[in-house]
């Protein structure tokens, strides 16, 4: 058997992710460009606004965002691709100008990817017990219950679900002193590797947690349920249980690690869906994560915060893809790359 | 009738019936189906598919789907002189001595591995569930993979996936040979192998039958798998045996006109016969045709095979066969 060497894997996977990252900066670039009212010029306009002459005004856009706004756009397109490549994702030009992009999303993106890893490993684990324990009890109460919930659960929009939840336990029943919650730790706390810092970033991070976690859990439960009951109907199940394996082994070693297989890959991607949805959770709960950031780039149309986050995400996507699939291989061996011959 | 074979039972099936149940139907898939297996001794169970063989077999494992209801009969097993009914034991003690007394290979052993477990580890959780210490296990194991002329350590360590499908199938034959079993119930064992393969795998399962004295059920529609490995062969004909008796009779000799259908259709290099296909479609399990199910395709139908309750398995010619045609020519004296 001819096996494709492990280096030459690697560098298809490299060569794969340059290529979607190109493709991304490049919509994301042309994008920004194409929204009404060319924000270059809206920007310049408003610096005009200030006092400033035209030519000024030109000359401070052009300083702030490394890029010539006078030059044609090609230009401007592969002055942006440079700094790319260099990882210079430009300044801010309206949110905080003059601090690098790099900086904002640096100290956004850690609170982000914090609260959204853990409350969707969280979801992801409650989605597979109740899907398989849903697949289990097949056509009792259980399996309508859980199935109906998850249905509902996964119906229902981040944002509907956060604002009812800060209603209902923060305004309404008053259990939660939800204002103090805001931000990802309290203000009299200092960050730092010490048992309060990380109590009170757990604390925080529970109101967005808990609405990721309600969101996400009921997809990965009806996946694993229809996954789990495909591989119970399989040959092998019945000849586990003919051969007198207990029903314990047989769920565990193979119902659920067959059938949670192919949610590996959907839960990678799933990541970074949840990145970008973080939108509305974050501004709800004003936890400072990248998806609060989008939302003021948005707002007031700063445009090298908004091509960062929308390259960010990126990033983090393409990162979660090939961790699962390196995840996939270990877990099945199918797909494992096979050292001898 | 056969003659009473001078070695013990183990295996007695008998008066089995099964129904399959849906919302708008009940299909009896088995009807009244007894049979018996002595001690090293290979019974076949031919028919084409919907003859109800397959759910026969899994009846007699216990293994039928939730659809599945057995309304009468009993499988009865003997380990060590203790009789019991497989179909009245609980769950859990059918589960603890199953294996022991009655394994089973797999229609397509291709899918009754476990794809993400290594080939070691189906055996090694095989004795669990039956308290066959780990070091025991894994030597019998290694015996076993070598006795089906395979190489142990490296099938030990494959994954499913990695091996042939003659490979996997030596591979369920000595997982059913694991907990030592007085009879092993062989599903279609060679359908899905090539010729040489086949060839193969039937004389391995011969040599393990003079090695061990392992009793076979042999559930297969190909008649040539038949001759080779059993003692004994029943015809099934939509959920009924219509004749019984011993190989060389009944393959060489056939008395019910379904069963001579059957040798005419299979291709044979020993004969000049032309392939002739029998007429017509197995019936409906669900609406089954008045009088012998076998009638709307039998070139001997007559009236009374056409109305009435389907005919009762008879001695005829020192064998039994449910057929109104031939217990006739019995009656009047002899073969016509």
């Amino acid at each position: 058997m001819q096996l494709t060497p492990l280096f030459t894997l690697i560098g298809r996977a490299l060569v794969r992710t340059v290529l979607m990252l190109w493709l991304v900066a490049s919509v994301t670039f042309l994008a920004i460009r194409a929204l009404p009212g060319n924000p270059v010029d809206v920007w310049v306009q408003e610096l005009q606004g200030t006092g400033l002459s035209a030519e000024d005004a030109r000359e401070q856009a052009t300083r702030l965002l490394k890029i010539d706004v006078d030059q044609p756009l090609w230009t401007q397109y592969l002055d942006y691709l440079g700094n790319l490549a260099r990882g210079d994702l430009g300044d801010s030009v309206i949110l905080s100008p003059g601090t690098p992009v790099t900086d904002m999303l640096g100290e956004r993106l850690l609170w982000t990817l914090f609260s959204i890893s853990f409350a969707l490993v969280i979801g992801f684990l409650i989605g597979l017990y109740l899907g398989s324990l849903a697949a289990y009890r097949r056509g009792t109460w259980v399996d309508r219950l859980i199935t109906n919930v998850s249905a509902l659960m996964s119906s229902i929009p981040a944002v509907l679900l956060g604002i009812v939840l800060t209603f209902c336990v923060g305004v309404a029943w008053d259990l939660v002193p939800i204002q103090s919650l805001r931000g990802a730790y309290s203000p009299d706390v200092q960050p730092g590797f010490d048992l309060d810092f990380i109590l009170s970033a757990l604390a925080h991070v529970i109101a967005p947690g808990i609405v990721y976690i309600l969101v996400s859990f009921g997809t990965w439960a009806l996946v694993m349920r229809s996954n789990a009951l495909s591989v119970l109907a399989d040959d092998h199940v019945g000849q586990a249980r003919a051969r007198g394996l207990s029903e314990r082994t047989i769920r565990v070693a193979f119902v659920q690690r067959n059938a949670r297989l192919p949610l590996i890959t959907g839960f990678a991607i799933s990541m970074g869906f949840v990145v970008s949805g973080s939108v509305l959770v974050e501004r709800i709960f004003v936890y400072p994560g990248v998806g609060q950031l989008l939302a003021d780039a948005l707002a007031r149309r700063d445009y090298t915060v908004m091509q960062g986050v929308v390259v960010a995400t990126t990033i983090t996507v393409l990162l979660a893809t090939a961790i699962a699939d390196a995840l996939y291989g270990w877990l099945d061996p199918r797909t494992r790359i096979e050292q001898h011959a | 009738m056969i003659a009473p074979s001078a070695e013990p039972l183990v295996l007695d099936v008998s008066g089995l019936t099964v129904e399959y149940r849906d919302a708008v139907r009940t299909v009896r898939a088995v009807t009244g189906l007894s049979l018996s297996v002595a001690r090293g001794r290979t019974v076949a169970l031919i028919g084409e598919s919907g003859s109800g063989k397959t759910t026969a077999a899994l009846a007699i494992l216990g293994m039928l789907p939730g659809s599945a209801t057995v309304l009468s009969g009993s499988v009865a097993v003997t380990p060590a002189g203790r009789r019991l009914d497989l179909l009245r034991l609980p769950r859990r003690e059918l589960r603890a001595l199953r294996w022991q007394h009655i394994a089973y290979v797999p229609q397509g052993s291709i899918s009754s591995l476990n794809p993400i477990q290594r080939i070691g580890r189906h055996f090694q959780q095989t004795a669990e569930a039956h308290a066959l210490g780990r070091r025991a296990a894994e030597a019998r194991a290694m015996e076993l993979l070598a006795a089906v002329h395979l190489e142990p350590r490296r099938i030990w360590t494959s994954y499913p996936h990695e091996l042939s499908g003659g490979t996997r199938q030596r591979v369920a034959i000595a997982l059913a040979m694991l907990l030592e079993p007085e009879v092993i119930v062989l599903d279609e064992p060679t359908t899905a192998l090539d010729v040489l393969t086949q060839e193969a795998v039937l004389t391995t399962l011969l040599e393990l039958q003079a090695a061990t004295g392992v009793s076979y059920l042999a559930i297969t529609h190909d008649l040539s798998v038949a001759g080779a490995v059993a003692d004994e062969v029943i015809t099934m004909y939509a959920g009924r045996a219509v004749e019984r008796g011993t190989a060389e009779q009944v393959l060489a000799d056939p008395l019910h006109p379904y069963t001579a259908g059957l040798l005419r259709s299979t291709p044979s290099v020993d004969s000049d016969l032309p392939v002739q296909s029998i007429g017509g479609h197995p019936p409906s399990l669900s609406d089954l045709p008045p009088g012998c199910s076998f009638h709307p395709r039998c070139g001997l139908a007559d009236e009374r095979c056409r109305s009435g309750g389907p005919p009762a398995l008879l001695p005829a010619d020192s064998r039994t066969v449910a057929c109104h045609r031939v217990s006739e020519r019995v009656a009047a004296g002899g073969p016509g």
